[in-house]
């Protein structure tokens, strides 16, 4: 702008919004003073010339205050979009620099990436296993489950969730404080022959449709008149998926009879998708209460307190509190002869929400649900370890860096202005990370699916509203994280020295490098501990023997019940069928026993020589066929197996384990003894103990030793039936051929349901090898980022020492003592790090005492491994470097400055 | 006429004086209002308040570009100078300005 002759500039800085007022009132000022000036020469005294200037002015404040309305908002205008342009440019220059420097910039995304995308994995898995509520439940804040709390003398206080169906009734048609329903998920087969396929079946109450308050997606759902008491309609909902599966979705499906176990069911609706039910695993059909149980009950099922098998489900009526409706819904039941021993006063009912990880049920679905939170808390740590290896990244590059920024800060550069570009460039990483991190918890999420949670219904893929949510809040933290310590170091920052910096300045001794260093080395030691202990407890679970070859043996049932069989048809099946089998090529022996391990177990009133009476738990019994003990892998550490002349009319005889040899005959040979199994009042025979077998793990794997004994299958054959089948290579390989030989008994045969034995055992396993596998995973990448953070810091620092290293060796110094003397410097931070990180692992390692597997969680040789571990690491980290800087000639390194 | 549509028409037509005065060169808000004083032998009797509006507006609207500069007797003032913008809007408000005087001319040419 040209300004008239005469005038010369003012500079005036751009305005503030302080400025207006003050620059207005000097505009005007200028003006009454000129008009007075005027007037003055036209003759008039100074104050009737003001006086005069100011009337022809008008309203002065009415002008202040409209000029400066207009000139605020200019001037926010403005500086809104100066200060956008100015974040627009910083972007481009942080992209920029990420393009030159592009190492840097990958190892700072990929390092945050990895971190981020660990969090966003376990978030979800945390999410899904203890926060979502189920697909199209409506109000699921309002469901409650119903657990049974009881104190038996066989059990001392346990809490479960089966209850019997006159518990269900009592509570249903009694409670005004809650709408319950009861259901029970099993397995069930649909049609006969070569097309019987097995299913995940769902008996539930007609009140499940309506407590859930879930809606069909297209028929209806049966109601409490079908589901009536004793005989109930056959009539089946199918799932989504199922009906997906089975009947490619077809409309005309409803009013289709499909054959479910020995039933023909009517299909009526469809549930829309996504639902299954208040379980996460998926559920295929939906059948009535009274139609299973009437064939699984007997016929005084209305009444039986014999089966405990109902769970029941129920939503809080509007207005009604826990504790109210607890009480009142536990009164209910008493009332209704609920407890099992009426004096039991700890007798209740309690509630969990509908989320089953966080009830008060001891369920694998808790086990998981704390194994998920504890991985929480440790990606939060990893993250923590990622966010100090990018800190100490960045502080380095400040460090290096002061002289440039002294410059900018002389050149009047604010600080608030620097430490915006620096923030863009933060946020810019993390957003890149963040990236980074949603492709990697897709692929983790599938990853834990199909190794650890091939049960679970994880229907949608990993992207979801919540877990971008939570990314977001991740990715502020995150930039907050790295930004602290190079702030800092920038904020701390003085103009005069930090032009004086060398253009290799790296303050070796920088107390806030050491820092970062120093809760790397913690962090990382404390994972790293944690990682060998789950690996260590896994280790125990998957080495302990379980008494039987769970890898190699198949186990193999058929419902022949459907068939009308009688118990000995059924028997004379299974035995015939065990021979069939065992001819087969590829087979090594096959057998028949009355339980099998992990699915079922049997007792039955026994007394024995000089034991009236069994002390402790009643001792499970097993019959079993004689090729029992060699296909399973059970070895008689004492006298004989089972002959086949062990029959019906000879001598009675059994095997018992050892835990039951030494429980009821310490330090005596049990062979040759008597058990009389059966009531005493039938005066049941001795059954002389012919062996003695090793200990076999039966329903659970913790360590309580079960007193269990055998008894030959043609001499007593109750209970239910299972075929043992071992190969002789993989058993994978002979399975169709051991469901041919099967079918081959009968015609029109149930699905025959063959699996491998360890199967059974998988699911007592899979909180631990969950724990064990990620653990591990998380372990190695804490101790890969730490390595990388500790290498890069290290080095850096020890680099930096160049100068000194050159003038120590010019005086003389031999390289040895040199890297001795940078070992040392190096190592104390290490140290340091790892004793804290120890002594934070002993404080917390409590709480993950259940979680671990005949491990103490302070297992000196987990500490001692993880801390070795790292010391090493860290080692390396400070020598290459020292050696290098050793190497090099005196002369040049002085010179290099 | 009331005094507030009085003054509305004014400013419309107070823009277009302004650019007007400042197509010469720069000038501060009382040689403006010196300047049309003069020009239209003291007719247009124009509130200083009104111009000081104007003015400012027109700068938010970027019509006019502002400097301070100390004068010869070291006062400081507020030079307005016309931009581009500022230019294109002076010849559209004169046409428009001309077209509107003669209309409003004809009308009363009829008698």
């Amino acid at each position: 702008m040209k300004l008239p002759e005469g005038v010369r500039r003012w500079l005036v800085l751009p305005k503030r919004l302080a400025d207006v007022s003050r620059q207005i009132e000097d505009e005007l000022d200028f003006h009454i003073e000129s008009r007075t000036d005027e007037l003055i020469r036209q003759g008039l005294t100074r104050g009737a010339a003001r006086a005069r200037a100011l009337q022809e002015f008008g309203d002065m404040q009415q002008a202040r205050n409209e000029l400066g309305a207009i000139d605020t908002v200019q001037v926010s205008r403005k500086r809104r979009a100066e200060w956008w342009a100015g974040v627009g440019q910083d972007l481009k220059f942080a992209w920029r620099g990420m393009r030159r420097q592009p190492g840097f910039a990958v190892m700072i995304v990929l390092t945050l990436g990895v971190g981020l995308g660990l969090n966003a994995t376990t978030f979800d898995l945390v999410d899904r296993l203890l926060f979502r509520p189920p697909e199209h439940v409506a109000a699921p804040e309002s469901i409650r489950r119903i657990y049974l709390h009881e104190t038996t003398p066989w059990s001392g206080p346990l809490t479960q969730p089966s209850t019997t169906y006159p518990d269900f009734v009592a509570v249903r048609s009694g409670s005004k404080t809650m709408d319950v329903a009861a259901y029970m998920g099993t397995e069930g087969t649909m049609g006969r022959g070569r097309e019987a396929e097995k299913l995940n079946l769902v008996a539930a109450s007609a009140s499940y449709f309506d407590v859930l308050g879930v809606r069909p997606h297209i028929g209806r759902f049966y109601t409490d008149s079908e589901d009536a008491a004793p005989h109930g309609e056959p009539l089946v909902v199918l799932s989504y998926d199922f009906w997906q599966r089975r009947f490619d979705g077809a409309n005309n499906v409803l009013g289709k009879q499909v054959l479910i176990g020995r039933k023909n069911f009517t299909i009526i609706g469809v549930t829309p998708r996504g639902f299954t039910g208040i379980e996460l695993r998926p559920m295929d059909v939906w059948v009535p209460v009274s139609v299973i149980a009437e064939e699984w009950g007997g016929a005084e099922w209305t009444t039986s307190r014999n089966m405990s098998w109902l769970r029941m489900v129920g939503r809080l009526r509007p207005l009604a509190t826990d504790q109210q409706s607890a009480q009142e819904v536990t009164a209910v039941w008493r009332r209704g002869g609920g407890p099992r021993i009426a004096s039991d006063s700890s007798a209740r009912l309690v509630f969990g929400p509908v989320q089953q990880a966080r009830g008060s049920w001891e369920s694998e679905d808790t086990r998981n649900g704390q194994v998920a939170g504890w991985l929480a808390g440790v990606s939060v740590l990893v993250l923590l370890v990622a966010c100090a290896n990018v800190a100490n990244l960045l502080l380095t590059r400040a460090i290096r860096l002061r002289r440039e920024t002294g410059v900018r800060l002389a050149l009047g550069v604010g600080r608030v202005r620097l430490l915006r570009s620096f923030l863009v460039e933060s946020l810019l990483f993390c957003a890149l990370a963040a990236l980074a991190a949603v492709l990697l918890s897709i692929w983790g999420g599938n990853l834990l699916r199909t190794l650890l949670f091939t049960n679970l219904t994880w229907s949608d893929s990993g992207l979801n509203s919540r877990l971008l949510v939570f990314l977001l809040v991740a990715v502020l933290f995150t930039t907050l994280a790295i930004m602290l310590p190079p702030t800092i170091q920038m904020m701390r920052e003085s103009i005069i020295p930090a032009l004086k910096a060398g253009p290799r300045a790296g303050n070796a001794r920088s107390r806030l490098r050491t820092m970062l260093l120093f809760v790397q080395a913690a962090f990382s030691v404390v994972l790293l501990i944690g990682a060998a202990l789950f690996v260590r407890s896994f280790q125990r679970v998957s080495g302990m023997s379980l008494g039987f070859d769970a890898r190699t043996v198949l186990v193999a049932d058929i419902d022949l019940g459907l068939l009308d069989y009688t118990r000995d048809q059924r028997n004379q099946f299974y035995v015939a069928a065990s021979e069939r089998i065992a001819r087969l090529p590829g087979i090594h022996g096959a057998a028949v026993g009355t339980s099998a391990p992990f699915y079922s177990a049997m007792s039955t009133d026994l007394h024995a020589d000089g034991h009236d009476t069994i002390p402790g738990r009643t001792p499970f019994v097993i019959s079993v066929t004689p090729d029992y003990f060699a296909t399973m892998g059970t070895r008689i550490l004492r006298g004989r197996g089972f002959t086949s002349d062990d029959r019906n009319g000879a001598p009675n005889v059994s095997i018992v384990n050892e835990t039951m040899a030494r429980g009821l005959w310490p330090g005596q040979n049990a062979i040759g003894k008597c058990l009389y199994v059966g009531p005493r009042a039938e005066k049941p025979p001795c059954s002389r103990i012919v062996g003695i077998a090793e200990e076999v793990k039966s329903m659970a794997l913790t360590h309580e030793p079960v007193k269990t004994y055998y008894l030959p299958f043609a001499q007593r054959d109750h209970g239910l039936l299972a075929l043992f089948v071992r190969a002789e290579g993989d058993p994978m390989q002979v399975v169709p051929r051991v469901q041919q030989a099967i079918h081959a008994g009968g015609a029109n045969l149930p699905y025959a349901n063959v699996k491998l034995l360890q199967d059974l055992v998988d699911p007592h396993m899979r909180s631990w090898k969950l724990g064990a596998a990620l653990f591990s995973v998380f372990g190695a990448l804490a101790l890969l980022l730490a390595g990388m953070g500790l290498y890069s810091a290290l080095s850096h620092a020890v680099a930096n020492r160049r100068t000194e290293v050159g003038i120590r060796m010019a005086l003389g110094a031999r390289a040895r003592d040199v890297i001795l003397m940078i070992l040392r410097d190096g190592m104390t931070v290490a140290l340091a790090g790892v004793a804290t990180g120890i002594l934070i692992a002993l404080l917390v390692a409590n709480k993950i005492g259940p979680l671990l597997f005949d491990v103490t969680p302070h297992d000196p040789f987990s500490y001692v491994v993880a801390a070795c571990v790292l010391l090493s690491v860290a080692f390396i980290a400070v020598l290459l470097p020292a050696r290098r800087a050793t190497s090099v000639d005196p002369a040049v390194a002085l010179k290099a400055e | 006429m009331a005094v507030n549509e009085e003054l509305e028409l004014l400013q419309g037509t107070l823009d277009l004086l302004v650019l007007k005065t400042l197509s010469w060169g720069a000038r501060h808000g009382y040689g403006v209002a010196a300047w049309i004083r003069e020009t239209t032998d003291d007719v247009l009797h124009v509130e200083d308040r009104a111009l000081y509006v104007s003015l400012h507006r027109m700068e938010a609207r970027g019509w006019i570009e502002a400097e301070w500069g100390l004068s010869e007797n070291n006062r400081k003032a507020k030079y307005y100078q016309m931009t581009a913008a500022g230019r294109k809007q002076l010849k559209t408000k004169s046409v428009r300005w001309s077209r509107y005087a003669e209309a409003v001319f004809k009308v009363l040419q009829v008698a």
